[in-house]
Parts: structure tokens; sequence; C-alpha cells
């Protein structure tokens, strides 16, 4: 296992390489001057002499880019040409909200998408099995924005159970913490599990007709186990690599959510960074959203390779 | 067919249906049954329904499958209505089931001790310590080695007859009254379905249960039953006690299944094919004798009603109305064809002529990584020296692992040699230049087991055939078209196939295509690799008619793998016997076949199941199962099986020592067999 995770991590290290020069080399993409383009407008030569000299534009790409990546490895992420802050202080601050987001949908992916799939293969091609597949047909079709737009409207503006905007730390109350992460949490997570659902059904059924069953079966087992074990922990493999690709699709999808939502986290920190052409942070944010996903993917093959004995040994 | 006054399983009636509006009967009218103690047999081609009968029985089928009349009777019990829960009181419980694929038929999931343990739990209340101590004991009754190592396996670190082993174990557990066994040895080598048959018999004694198993194989049948069902498009066509039912057929499927096993006919004849194929179950006749079209004493009445069962005697009975008149042939005169001298003279494989092919110390090693990263050589092929004129059949022989797949594939270079020559029509393949070895190529053609992966399922099958050409030829597009027709001519297809797609085509009928395909280009050679391996007997017997047939007429030489003795014995000029790399033994089919002189030989003729016969123990046994070939035994790769094996045979590779009556056997004992000193004085060889 261990080597597993070793191997996984040396072998993304150049992929990670490649992502902060690709990241870096962004600013050399802007049209035009690039501390013109930062300056904005209508800025004199002298301001933008200023900024090229702050941000050290003078110096050669190679030294900057060294000097940046340096930075990274001892922890500093850079500052940001908008605020003056640290980048690393923004990022820490708009994690939780995030997190909390991400966290809510797979929460409704799971606990919603995977027993309605394993209802579905149990009871597959009767009503209960029909109704779901149109269900999650539908969750699969409904664009997230029109969605948070209808379930804002229902909640929010016509019951007022639930507010419609902004986020509150979970250090404020739990109660409106989780008010506040229902909406878009639901928003992103209908899909998710309906994903989620699809992927249990089929794999289930796909299970159920392996001749192993058939072996379990003519064993006489209980139901309840034959489902439990024999058929779950085949089926659950690729459930759980969906759930994987899922999650590192996240990112994406809280960027929108948290803008419609007005919530503070770190996808709306990348849409605020690429509109004030905040390079520092956009620089680390694609490096985050890279990491996240090497580590999604690594977090998938430790499960896979649980569930899986084959892969186990080789 | 009832014989003792109350039998354990009593099958009566019994109709399985498709569900759905449009019902299709797959099997009708099923009656069987069986006694404790006693075997039964259900033998019969795939689609004939023995299967999904027996699986009916213990309420298994598949979910588009149902019931639709007849009752089944366990031990008082009708099962056929029986709800799911108290199923379970008997399924696993009571009646046990070993399926034909070990490894897809165990969990991949979970530990092999998990699965024989989950049962013991269930059934026998067992507390979890108990029920995984009593799995290692089961282990070591299938004779599992070191079982308290291999109970925490998972199934994927089982060869193919230790899962089978272990699935055996697993229903036992309970010590069932009944045990069904659904082709439980077709996916094994033959050295190993022996091994697990006796198994089988074995345990069925020490338990008293009675046993239903279910083959396509007459050989298996013959040794394992007491009594035999045989069917065909989902009905049993006849039955009776074993012995006189292969000795006296009552209904002409019976009698051409039994005449058409390569085993029981003289070698060199052609085989006795049944034409046609098994009718599908939309095709079944539903007024007429559903072995009409394909029956050889079919007559107008056969087609105007269907026959009645018609009891012969107790216990006895046959679905052919013309019973009466009829006098069909059963099994010869025990070993007919194996007394039959070898023809010395003709049958010498060293005279000279220009060579098809020549294989000269040819190896080929691969490099693998094991499981820690270190560099390990796989001993695929060592050293192997062939030669092949044309219009001969040169038989390769061996169990799976003994590298006769790898060596066909280095035949016409589908993978590159370690080292050696391989001389085609004078050029060696293994130093030609890419470019030039295609043009070489059109020279060799190869067949393989499964033709549906060699035909595009998207064309049809006068592209797939045609295409060779188009690459090749320059022809046109008329000329190939009649070429195509010509070829199905020749590969006793009718010409409206050629407009057909391969799903639409019998197994048979595919393999025919592909040998089509094969000799559109007018080869020298042509490489069979398991052709036949996957086809029903009798469909089997008109391919290897097909091919003796090719080789006769058009002098092509063929190179024919496969892992059954007996087949190879029949098709075959020449064989070479193959075990981890090596040729252990080379000559005349008569004289390895008749007079085998390497034990691994001997082992694998020991192996081979005759119909009729109940086989005698020879005493020549493979040992265990065959070893890995990365760091293959020292010496002789056969000592670690061989019963005879002494110490030299570890120090030194035995040579081949030529051998009276042609050809070579490589074994440090070289003594000639017992059948061969009898050649010997009739020879008059000193
Ligand atoms: S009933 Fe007629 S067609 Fe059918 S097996 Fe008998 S002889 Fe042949
Ligand atoms: S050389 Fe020795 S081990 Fe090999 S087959 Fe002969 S007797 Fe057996």
């Amino acid at each position: 296992m261990t080597a597993l995770v070793t191997r996984r991590l040396l072998t993304s290290l150049p992929m990670l390489f490649l992502v902060t020069l690709m990241a870096f080399s962004l600013s050399y993409l802007l049209p035009g001057d690039t501390a013109t383009a930062i300056a904005g407008e209508g800025a004199n030569a002298e301001r933008v002499e200023a900024i090229r000299q702050q941000i050290g534009l003078d110096q050669g790409f190679v030294s900057r880019y060294v000097s940046w990546l340096g930075g990274l490895l001892t922890g500093d992420l850079g500052t940001s040409w908008v605020t003056g802050q640290s980048v690393s202080s923004e990022l820490l601050r708009r994690l939780p909200v995030t997190a909390s987001i991400a966290a809510g949908t797979l929460l409704i992916a799971v606990l919603l998408g995977v027993p309605i799939g394993l209802l579905q293969g149990m009871r597959a091609r009767r009503s209960f099995d029909r109704a779901a597949l149109l269900a999650t047909a539908v969750g699969l079709a409904i664009p997230n924005f029109w969605l948070a737009t209808i379930l804002t409207g229902t909640f929010s503006v016509q019951l007022g159970w639930l507010p419609a905007l902004g986020y509150t730390p979970i250090s404020s109350g739990v109660v409106p913490w989780m008010k506040h992460l229902v909406l878009p949490c639901l928003t992103l997570g209908v899909f998710a599990a309906a994903e989620m659902a699809r992927q249990v059904r089929t794999s289930y059924l796909h299970v159920q007709e392996q001749p192993y069953i058939q072996t379990a079966i003519a064993k006489g087992i209980p139901a309840r186990s034959l489902v439990g074990k024999h058929i779950m922990k085949n089926a659950a493999a690729p459930a759980i690599t969906v759930l994987g690709i899922r999650l590192s699709h996240l990112i994406s999808g809280t960027v929108i959510v948290e803008e419609i939502f007005g919530a503070p986290g770190i996808g709306k920190f990348a849409i605020e960074s690429i509109r004030s052409h905040d390079f520092p942070s956009i620089q680390v944010l694609i490096l985050f959203s890279a990491m996240f996903v090497v580590i999604i993917n690594m977090a998938i093959d430790v499960v896979y390779c649980f569930l899986n004995p084959k892969v186990r040994l080789s | 067919m009832n014989t003792s006054p109350m039998p354990l399983l009593e099958i009566s009636g019994l109709r399985i249906s498709t569900r759905g509006a449009s019902a299709l009967h797959l099997v009708e009218d099923i009656n069987l049954s069986v006694g404790r103690g006693e075997t039964l047999g259900i033998v019969g081609e795939s689609g004939s329904g023995k299967s999904i009968s027996c699986q009916a029985a213990l309420g298994i089928l598949p979910s588009a499958l149902e019931v639709t009349a007849g009752r089944v009777v366990f031990d008082d019990t009708e099962l056929t209505h029986l709800d799911n829960r108290r199923l379970n009181h008997i399924r696993g419980r009571r009646i046990g089931v070993v399926f034909q694929n070990p490894l897809s038929s165990l969990n991949p999931a979970l530990t092999v001790g998990h699965q024989i343990a989950e049962g013991l739990r269930v059934h026998k209340g067992l507390s979890r310590k108990r029920a995984w101590q009593r799995a290692v004991e089961l282990l070591d009754v299938v004779r599992i080695p070191a079982p308290h190592l291999r109970v925490k396996n998972y199934p994927h670190e089982m060869s193919g007859g230790m899962a089978q082993r272990a699935l055996i174990a697993m229903a036992i557990a309970c010590e069932p009254d009944l045990l069904v066994a659904d082709e439980p040895t077709t996916a094994l080598d033959v050295t190993i379905q022996l091994q697990i048959l006796d198994l089988l018999a074995s345990l069925r004694d020490e338990l008293g249960m009675a046993l239903i198993l279910v083959s396509h194989d007459l050989g298996v049948i013959t040794r394992m039953c007491d009594r035999v069902a045989v069917m065909y498009a989902g009905q049993i066509v006849e039955s009776g006690a074993t012995n006189e039912l292969f000795a006296q057929p009552a209904h002409p499927y019976t009698s051409a299944l039994i005449s058409s096993s390569a085993v029981n006919v003289a070698k060199g004849t052609s085989l006795t094919a049944i034409p046609g194929q098994v009718p599908r179950p939309r095709d079944f006749p539903t007024s007429a004798c559903r072995f009409a079209n394909r029956c050889a004493h079919a007559e107008p009445a056969c087609v105007a009603e269907a026959p009645a069962w018609t009891p012969i005697r107790e216990d006895r009975g046959t679905r052919c109305r013309r019973v009466a008149e009829l006098e069909l042939p059963g099994l010869r005169e025990p070993d007919a064809a194996s007394t039959a001298e070898p023809d010395l003279a003709a049958a010498s494989s060293e005279s000279v002529g220009d060579a098809a092919l020549d294989v000269h110390q040819l190896v080929k090693h691969f490099a693998v990584r094991s499981s820690r990263g270190r560099r390990q050589v796989v001993h695929a092929v060592d050293d192997v020296n062939l030669s092949l004129r044309p219009g001969r059949i040169l038989g390769l022989v061996g169990e799976s692992g003994s590298g006769k797949s790898t060596v066909a594939r280095l035949l016409l270079r589908l993978i590159d040699p370690s080292g050696g020559r391989v001389v085609v029509m004078g050029e060696d393949l293994a130093r030609l230049k890419r470019n030039l070895l295609r043009k070489q190529r059109k020279h060799m053609q190869m067949v393989f087991q499964d033709p549906y992966g060699t035909l595009d399922p998207l064309m049809n099958v006068g592209q797939s055939i045609a295409e060779p050409m188009l690459v090749h030829f320059s022809m046109s597009a008329a000329k190939r078209r009649d070429r195509v027709f010509e070829l199905l001519d020749r590969v006793g297809l009718d010409p409206s196939v050629a407009d057909r797609r391969p799903a639409a085509l019998s197994g048979g009928q595919r393999q025919r295509v592909a040998i089509a395909r094969a000799l559109a280009l007018n080869p020298t050679l042509i490489v069979c690799d398991e052709a036949v391996s996957a086809l029903d007997v009798s469909t089997r017997a008109q391919i290897i008619n097909l091919i003796q047939g090719l080789k006769e007429r058009e002098g092509i030489a063929f190179v024919f793998i496969a892992h059954d003795l007996a087949t190879v014995h029949h098709v075959s000029d020449d064989i070479a016997v193959m075990y981890l790399g090596r040729v252990v033994e080379y000559g005349p089919a008569d004289r390895v076949y008749l007079a085998p002189a390497h034990p691994y030989t001997r082992a694998l003729l020991a192996s081979v199941l005759r119909p009729g016969e109940h086989n005698e123990d020879s005493g020549h046994r493979a040992i265990g199962e065959i070893p890995s070939p990365i760091d293959p035994p020292s010496g002789c790769r056969f000592r670690t099986r061989c019963q005879f094996a002494v110490d030299i045979c570890a120090a030194e590779t035995p040579q081949p020592m030529p051998m009276p009556g042609g050809g070579w056997s490589a074994c440090h004992l070289n003594t000639p067999s017992p059948e061969a000193a009898v050649i010997l004085t009739a020879e008059g060889f000193s």
C-alpha cells in the first residue's frame, strides 16, 4: 500500500512540475505588456514602471520562475498584486468554505445515490427502477445555475426557510453554518447523486450476472449477505471511481455555485483573481487544483486496491 | 426411469421458457431421477439445455428464464415454487453445485476461506473461528497442499485446477445429499481433469452423495456415471444405463455422437460427422423430430409428427420412432482403434524432401517483473526442433503452460524469437526484415481457437475472406468475388454465407470461414492453434475432416496444436509432445500414441478417457500441476511431477534418444515402453 502511494506520488511529480511551469508562463501570455495590462487603462508610465519593478518583470523569466518555485517549496506562495496580502493566508481563509460545500455534496451523492442505485438494482425493471431512472435522467440534465435559481426561489424567497446568499463559518454556530450550506450543496449534489445512482445500479446489475454470484446463490446464503458482501464489494469499485472523478470535477462546480450563492470560497477567489489579473493568486490556484486532482486520484487508487485484491498484489 | 424405490431427486415434465410475451421453450418434457449414491450423467452439446435443466432444479435460473411446467421433487419437497428463503435451507446445505469455470465461479473480492466458511456459518451455525478451521480441513480433503496457507488466498492466486478443488470443497462443505457438477473439468487440462474426476468419485463414495454430472464429453461420462441421459435441442432423446446405452444406442443422435469421437475411430479414416447444426430454440420444430434435419435415418413420417418418448424397458427409453427397426452402431470392440498395428514403414518421420517448415533450436524467453520489481525470465520455449514436409500434419500437444501456443506464434513470427531459426520455403523468418516478412507471411496462415477474435464483426463473411486478397493480390472485384465463392465451396459452405455477419453463424461455420480466409492466399502452411477445442463433438469432427481433406487434396502442411492427445493422434502424421517449453517426445503419430516412451506422454495418454471404457488405472500419472516457466526445474523439467524421477534427472538435461519405431524421446530412463517392446519383436528390431 505504501509502495503504491509512493509510486503514485513520484510519478505525479513531473506532472506537477509541468503545471507550475504552465501556470507561471500564464502571465507572459497576456496580450501586450504585462505591467501595462496590470496597471489598467489610463495609468501613466511611471505607475507602469513601478509595477514592473515591484513584481520583478525586469528580471528574466528563468530567475523569476526559480525564485517563485523556491518560494513555493518554503511555503511562501507569493503576495497578491491586488490586495498586497499573502496568497497563502487568503487561500487558508477560503478553504473551509469550499471544503464544506464539497463535503456536503459528496454526502448527498453517497447518502442519496447509493441507496437509490442499490434499490434500483435489486428491483431492476420494476416501477421503482423506472421512476428512479427517469428522476436521475432529469437530475443529470438540469444545468446547475438553473437548479440554483429554482432552489433559492422556492426555499429562500417563497418559503423563507433558508438564506439565499452568503456563508457563516462553523465557529459562529453549527446551525447557521449548515443552513447556508444546504442550497449550494443541493445544487451540486443532485447531479452527483443522480450520477452515483446510475453507476451503482449499472455495476450492481453487472455483478449480479457474474458466475460467482450464481455460486453464492447456490450456496444458499441469505439475500442480506449476498447483496452486502458478494455483490456490493465487487460493485463498489466502479462506483468509487465515479465518485472520485466527480470530486475532482467539483472544483469547477464550486466556482459556479460560490458565485451564485456569494460564498467566499476558493471558487470565488479564482473568479476574483482572474477578473483583477492577480497572477500570483491565479498561479497558486492552478497548482492547488492540480494537486487536489492528484491526491483524489491517489485516494481512489488506494480504496480501489483495498476493494480489489487482484490490484493489491500487482 | 425409476431405479431405486425412492429417488432423491426426481424431475418430471420440466419445461423452461423465456419470460415475456412470445415465450420460447428452451427445454421441454424433461424427466430425470437420481438416487442416493448413484451418479447420473447428462450429455449434450451446447444449446441442448443440459445446464439450465440443472439450474432450474436448484432455483438458480438466470432471471430471464422461468419454469413453466413440471415438478422438481427433492426428498419429498417440491422445489419449483419454493420461495428463496426456504430454498436456501436446501441449497448449499443439502444440494451442492460445482460449476464449469472455476476462476469466474469464485468471488474475486473474497478469500477462498471466507467463501467456504460462509456456507458453514449459515447452514451449520458454526462460529467464525470454527468455520475457518473447517475450511482448512476441507481444503485438505480436496487435496490442496498447504491448506492453512491456501485458505487465505484470493481466487486469482490459484491455478484453475486448484480453484476447482476449492469450489468442490465449498460445494461439499455441508455434506450435501446431492452434488451437481456442471462441466466440472471442461476448463481444465487433461491431467488435472483426471485428478478432479477421481476426487469427485471418491467424495461421492465417502459421503454417500448422489451425483449429477453434466458434460459434453462421453469419456468423462463413461468413467463416472451409472446412468446417462442424452439431451438434444431441449429434449431428452435417450436414457439408460451407461454401458448399455453406449454399446447399443437406441437413438441415431447418440450413435452419431459416439462415432464422431476421435478416440473411437481408426486413425486415418475420416470421422463420422453429423451434418448441420443444432437448431436454435426459435427453430425447434413442433411437429417433427428435432433431429430429423441431421438424421441419417430420417423418413417422411419423422417430419410429420414429433416422436413420442418410447420406453424400451424399465429405465431405458428413446425418442425415436424407428427404434424397433434400426440397428445402430455403438462403441466398437474395446480399443479396436488402438490395437491396429502401427504402420512403421510409412510412418517414418525422418524421410528427406523439401521441408515446408524447418525449426532449429528455437528459443523464446520473456522478461517479466515480479511483484517486488525483480527482473525474472520466463523460459517459454527452449531449444525446439521440428520439421514438416508439404502435405503432412504435425501435431503439437501439451498442457496449458507447455509453450505450444508460443511456438505457434513464433512460427509465424507474430512475436520475435530470442534465438534459433524458423525456415519456411527456404527463407529464415527469424532473420527476415519486416517488409520481406510480410511477403513471406502469405505462405503461412493461422487459425485460432476463437474465430470471433479474428473475424471483424462488422464485416460480412465475404469481405472477411476477401480482405487478405486485397492486401496481397491485385485482382478485379468480380474475380475476387468468384474466388470467395470458390473458397467457401472448398470449406463446405454455401455461397450465400458470404453475405452474412459472423454473429449469425454457428461456431463450426465460423471456424470454416476462418479456414477459408486462411486459404485465400494459397498458403503452404497453416497453423491451427486449438482450432477445434471450443467446438462441440459433432462439429469438431466436421472441421477435422475438412483439415484432413485439405491436406490430402491440396498438399497443404498443417501444424495442429491441441491439448487433447486423442484428437491430435487422429489427425496428425507426426506428433511432438511439449512440456514446459521443451519438446520431450517426437515421432510418427502411431508410435507416440501407441508406444509412448516418455513418462509425460504416458501420463497424458493415461488421462485420455475413452467412451464406453472404464479405464482401469494404467499407473501412469502426472503428479500435481505444471510448475511456473520462471525458474523451471533443473535437468529434466518434468521431474517434479514424474513418478520415475531419479537423481540424475535433476542434474542433467536428458537428450533426445532415438526410439524404435521412429522419432525420439528425451528421458534418462529411456527404456522402450512394454508396448514398444511388442512392436520390436513383431518388426524384428534388436
Ligand atoms: S425419429 Fe426419425 S428423424 Fe428422428 S431420430 Fe428417429 S429416425 Fe431420425
Ligand atoms: S528424465 Fe527422469 S524425471 Fe525426466 S521424465 Fe525421465 S525419468 Fe522422469
